[in-house]
């Protein structure tokens, strides 16, 4: 150890702060071998002396070897930089540090060729090494020695070929980007690939880029391996086509690629996937990725096949390519897709830890090899984690308790899709029990839980043989318990009508686990293996469950039905978490007291047991301010009288789930309050003249012409052109129509409009080069408005909107369809006031429930706002993409939608919000009354 | 001058009782109108039974019943009657509300947004308390038969603008409201009509339902009881389930590939075999 001090010691005089970081890289490592200190200084010194930045890599470079690699290595690296430093400082930099990770991850034979490579590249010129290696490093971080190796070799051939020097430089910026964007697990080959095209032309590597982002990198090995070969075939016989080939730019390379993919990516079927879901279970449930954001799990890689799900998504692998043909990779997907909705369905993620832990007490149950109450336990376990995560941190082998639990539940959900869904079962199950046995013949899987879940999560009727015959009398016993609990006659979980619930898994998992334990396990088998990253997937396909996923999606209401929970047992009452929690999730986050009340005589229901005579509630809970409790802990207090009054519930888009949350906004139909005042005359005093003029413009919009309609049964003239067919058809025989008139009718204008108004806060700036505020603009261009409109006689509304919070979004009405325009009317606009935020997505949908109801040819739905939507929790994306759904939704009820944005510079994103063709843009306030006016003019012209 | 002269024949009372299972007291309700003489209005999506009930209806009351299926060309003339030209003379030929009216059947126009804007002229008057129907082109006033009723059904889903009811014209009926029944009826008029047990009636519902999950996704209708019964006559006739569904019921919802994808999954997924 003293001989590291002193080292660094002596470097802290040549550079402190490089003292310090190599004494931090050499703690994290073992014991340095005697020597190496020294030389590590000698040698930084001596870097230094070159150039600074040289002697900082070499001090690292040293540091991350010193504890790590053999002699050898360290004194290749010596030599390697020494050689460098002599034709450069910046050359011995480069060398100095990408040599370390290649020595650290890879063997000798790959230093020797890094080296190889690195005097080639040199060759070509020092501005090769930087990009090219750089990327070497991160491969060979990563831990894939392979493709590193595959990649030097790919460095190897571009830079020894003759090419130019803007070739090669191309080389140095597309080679890197395209290694980094290959997929890691297919990275290797297809980097070899790319060797093997680039040694023949560079072009054509530049092609086979191009292709693979084009649907060659779906392409399996083998299949990329057919497809380069004939391109390069084509290629031989005539260059110009090969290199289009390859990039995929003619049809029949198409067309091969085509036949040749078997891969099918998520996005393919990921809405086929959702809106089958969505149909069967009828929840709103999003199909997404495994790998993006919620990452891999034990140690899968992410474009293994897996799937698991949460409350509202269902995870499945990025890719599929398991089976050698599309078809059956799609059917796949189908198939996990399914499966996990039979999770969904069947209420595995309402998994609730006490009931569980009473259902275990209830039968005696106990757990740990020590037999230990539940009871007792309660006190110890932990209190962070969703309810499974508690339940299995029981076990001393959480991982045993894990596999046995999901085997159970997935025999479970099995039982109770057999039942609904028999045609299911029929096509998915076999899929399943070929790959389980093709995990036992090839010695994947777990021993001992593979076995029960072919036979218990997939209820095959073979069983997978075992070697030892007290093995596998466990087994059945274990299997007969299971179908013993699952198909109990008539009662399920704590004596309830209906199907057994997860609860009844986890007693299995006890008993199950308990008769395990007693036994030896078999095969020296290693519990911990399958806590570790690595151990591949446990069950066919990867399906496992992921409690932590669930809780983490739900861990507000999870953690606000816990303090119920409590609250309510302090004062006597007992209800469970996941009852609770599932009112609050349906609910959107609001419970009545009803709600509360319905968990609490559930449970009391479960313990007595139903019965029938009985109607008089089994617990007397006039005694619990059911209503404080809630306010207490809050939450908004649904009120069911509440609906169909003033206040209703819209549905929100979320962009990030892509679906609906149902009934999540809450939305106040208020009338504004009136202000006596003469801002309407006043304002119309003001315009006179624009006044004059738009009175002229929309009298020219009143509609006068008569259109005619020929062939009438009947009407005001004959149409004499009927009546010579009719004088014919006579002559001939033939019955005559008896279509002779014409008919006038006076063409209608049948326009209704409702113009809607944001008053949000910001409206209360002022108008720029005034001294008016933004709003007093729009109240003055809306006065202007009601006037024309009575010239030209369209049915018309006034609303504002404003709020906070997706429970508070407020609609104010200031004028309805059907009332005239009169002092009501005038008091209203001058009451009109900024407020508060804007939620636009709900006011719309409101106002486009107002104008649907309004009987007319014509809807149009004009929104008047100055700026974005902006509310708690809706900003952004998210509040643009709802606002254009609901803009979508009016438009889909045939109303034509118009939004006119004031006081703002135009904005691309405003195309997005209301559409390119649905929106005008009034830079300058003051043109608001005048443009208005037009915009209605123009849009309604017959 | 014109012959005064009817040739349709009496509409005849039913012989046989059309089935209709109740769903709620609406039967109640439409014996009452009828007793004092209120016209009807049935509301409800297509294909829930409101044809069947009118028929129903007629049965139990003993009255004829004359049903006009509207659509845009029907002009209040194809309703009342018209002069026809007969050997070089002109007939008045009555038409279905003429003739109901005259013999106090019940007549029950279908689908009654359909039809063009002059009929509701027309029934205006025999909607109200006068009970008296106008023919202007004989200048003839014939007042209702004691035992005529008129009832009108409307579908609320394709509630375009340009085909909404006049205020002034709903407000002349009494409504009743019909939704697809519950589950369990559902499935016993499924099974009664396409004549299939029980438990397949069941699953048919049950699809139906969840069909009714995904309107949203470009569906305007759900799957209707008809189809569901028509679904089981197939099957009843040796046509498997799973073709059954998709013949029945899947095909005419829809014209939309991706959404017949997903009806295709969830039928395979539902029955077996």
């Amino acid at each position: 150890m003293d001989e590291v001090r002193l080292a660094l010691e002596r470097l802290a005089t040549a550079d402190p702060e490089l003292a310090e970081e190599v004494g931090n890289i050499l703690a994290s490592q073992g014991p340095v071998p005697a020597g190496r200190m020294d030389l590590l200084v000698e040698e930084t010194i001596w870097g230094l002396s070159q150039e600074t930045a040289f002697g900082v890599a070499l001090a690292r470079g040293y540091a991350r070897l010193a504890g790590l690699c053999p002699d050898e290595k360290f004194q290749y690296y010596r030599q390697k930089t020494r050689e460098s430093g002599l034709l450069g400082a910046t050359i011995g930099r480069m060398m100095a540090q990408h040599l370390v990770p290649v020595l650290v991850h890879g063997d000798d034979g790959l230093a020797r060729t890094f080296s190889d490579v690195f005097d080639t590249m040199y060759r070509m010129g020092t501005y090769t090494l930087k990009g090219p290696l750089k990327e070497l490093t991160v491969l060979m971080r990563s831990g894939d020695g392979a493709s590193g190796a595959a990649y030097l070799d790919l460095l190897k051939s571009a830079f020894s070929l003759n090419i130019s020097y803007n070739q090669s430089l191309h080389f140095v910026y597309t080679l890197p980007t395209a290694v980094a964007a290959f997929a890691p697990v297919k990275r290797a080959w297809q980097i070899a690939a790319l060797t093997r095209i680039v040694r023949i032309d560079p072009l054509l590597a530049e092609a086979f880029l191009q292709g693979k982002d084009r649907g060659l990198d779906l392409l399996s090995r083998e299949s990329l391996q057919i497809f380069v070969d004939a391109a390069l075939e084509k290629f031989t016989r005539a260059p110009e086509q090969g290199i289009k080939f390859m990039a995929l730019d003619s049809s029949t390379a198409l067309d091969l690629c085509r036949e040749l993919q078997v891969a099918v990516p998520l996005e393919q079927v990921q809405q086929t996937l959702a809106r089958y879901v969505r149909a069967r279970t009828g929840l709103s449930v999003a199909v997404q990725p495994a790998a993006t954001g919620k990452g891999v799990s034990y140690g899968l890689l992410p474009d293994a096949p897996m799937g698991f799900s949460d409350t509202r998504t269902i995870y499945l692998s990025g890719e599929m390519g398991c089976f050698p043909s599309q078809s059956e990779n799609r059917a796949l997907y189908m198939a996990l897709a399914k499966l996990e909705a039979g999770l969904l369905e069947f209420g595995t993620h309402d998994f609730d830890f006490e009931r569980a832990l009473d259902m275990c007490s209830g039968r005696g149950l106990y757990i740990g090899p020590d037999p230990v109450l539940p009871s007792s336990v309660d006190q110890k376990e932990v209190e962070k984690g969703s309810d499974l995560e508690r339940f299995f941190s029981l076990f001393p082998d959480r991982a045993r308790a894990a596999g046995l639990f999901t085997i159970f539940e997935h025999g479970r959900v099995r039982q109770l899709l057999a039942e609904q869904y028999p045609g299911l079962i029929k096509k998915v199950l076999p899929l399943f029990r070929t790959e389980s046995r093709r995990m036992w013949q090839a010695g994947e899987g777990d021993p001992v839980l593979l076995p029960l879940y072919h036979s218990i999560a997939l209820g095959a009727g073979e069983r997978l043989a075992l070697h030892s015959p007290t093995h596998a009398s466990r087994m059945l016993k274990i299997q007969n318990c299971f179908e013993g609990e699952i198909n109990r006659p008539g009662k399920g979980d704590l004596g309830i009508d209906g199907p057994a619930g997860p609860e009844s898994s986890a007693r299995l998992t006890v008993m199950a686990y308990n008769m395990l334990e007693r036994a030896p396990a078999e095969g020296g088998h290693d519990w911990e293996a399958l806590n570790q990253a690595g151990a591949g997937p446990l069950f066919p396909f990867g399906r496992h469950l992921r409690p932590d996923l669930v809780y983490n999606s739900f861990a507000v209401y999870d953690e606000l039905s816990r303090k119920i929970v409590e609250a309510l047992r302090e004062q006597g009452a007992k209800a469970y978490k996941s009852d609770v929690r599932q009112r609050l999730v349906n609910n959107s986050g609001c419970l009545s007291p009803e709600d509360l009340q319905d968990a609490i005589l559930k449970i009391s229901l479960d313990e007595d047991g139903p019965d029938p005579d009985e109607n008089q509630p089994v617990v007397d809970l006039s005694g619990i301010d059911l209503e404080g409790l809630l306010r207490d802990n809050g939450i908004e207090i649904l009120d069911c009288g509440d609906v169909t009054g003033d206040a209703c519930r819209h549905p929100e888009w979320d962009c990030n789930v892509g679906d609906y949350l149902e009934d999540y906004v809450r939305v106040t139909d208020n009338r504004i309050q009136g202000c006596e005042g003469d801002f309407y005359t006043r304002t119309l005093e003001r315009h006179a003249g624009l006044v004059k003029r738009m009175r002229y413009a929309f009298e020219l919009l009143r509609p006068e012409g008569l259109s005619i309609l020929r062939q009438w049964v009947e009407g005001d003239q004959f149409d004499y052109r009927a009546l010579l067919d009719f004088a014919l058809d006579r002559k001939a025989g033939i019955m005559p129509s008896d279509r002779l008139y014409i008919k006038r009718i006076k063409q209608q204008r049948d326009v209704a409009v409702l113009v809607l108004v944001d008053l949000s806060r910001s409206t209360a700036n002022q108008a720029s080069g005034s001294d008016e505020t933004v709003l007093d603009v729009e109240k003055a261009a809306i006065v202007l408005l009601c006037e024309a409109l009575g010239v030209v006689g369209d049915k018309f509304a006034l609303a504002g909107f404003s709020g906070t919070g997706r429970f508070g979004v407020e609609y104010f009405r200031i004028k309805d369809f059907d009332e005239p325009v009169g002092p009501e009317t005038y008091a209203n606009i001058n009451g009109m006031l900024a407020r508060r935020s804007t939620r636009m997505g709900a006011a719309i949908r409101h106002a486009t429930r107002q104008l649907e109801q309004v009987a007319a040819r014509v809807r149009l739905l004009m929104v008047i706002g100055d700026g974005f939507p902006n509310d708690v929790g809706y900003k952004q994306a998210y509040a643009i993409a709802d606002t254009r759904k609901a803009i979508l939704e009016a438009m889909s009820k045939n109303i034509v939608f118009k939004g006119i944005s004031v006081n703002m510079a135009g904005d691309p994103k405003l195309d997005e919000l209301y559409g390119n063709l649905n929106h005008n843009v009034i830079t300058d306030i003051a043109e608001l009354p005048d443009k208005l006016l037009r915009i209605y003019g123009s849009m309604t012209k017959i | 001058m014109a012959n005064d002269k009817r040739i349709e024949p009496v509409a005849a009372v039913m012989e046989a009782e059309p089935y209709y299972l109740s769903t709620g007291n609406e039967i109640k309700t439409f014996e009452a109108a009828y007793d004092a003489r209120l016209p009807l209005m049935l509301k409800g999506p297509t294909g829930c039974g409101k044809t069947r009930f009118v028929e129903h209806m007629a049965y139990r009351l003993k009255r004829p019943l004359i049903s006009v299926a509207c659509h845009e060309d029907l002009f209040a003339s194809d309703l009342v009657g018209r002069y026809l030209l007969k050997n070089d003379e002109t007939v008045w030929v009555d038409g279905p509300l003429t003739r109901a009216v005259r013999e106090g059947a019940i007549l029950y126009l279908d689908e009654v947004v359909e039809a063009r804007k002059d009929t509701t002229v027309v029934i205006h008057p025999l909607s109200d308390n006068r009970r008296v129907l106008f023919i202007d082109k004989k200048g003839e006033t014939i007042p209702a038969h004691p035992d005529f009723i008129l009832v009108i059904s409307y579908n609320p889903g394709y509630q375009s603008v340009l085909k909404d009811l006049k205020q002034s014209t709903r407000q002349r009926f009494v409504s009743l409201m019909f939704q697809y029944p519950e589950a369990e009826k559902e499935a016993e008029i499924v099974s009664h009509e396409g004549e299939i047990d029980r438990e397949t009636a069941l699953r048919l519902v049950d699809l139906a339902n969840r069909i009714r999950n995904i309107r949203e996704h470009g569906l305007t209708e759900g799957a209707s009881t008809r189809l569901l019964i028509y679904a089981a006559q197939l099957i009843n006739r040796g046509v498997p389930v799973q073709e059954a569904c998709r013949t029945a019921v899947c095909l005419p919802l829809t014209d939309d590939e991706r959404l017949q994808e997903t009806l295709d999954e969830l039928i395979g997924d539902m029955f077996d075999g």
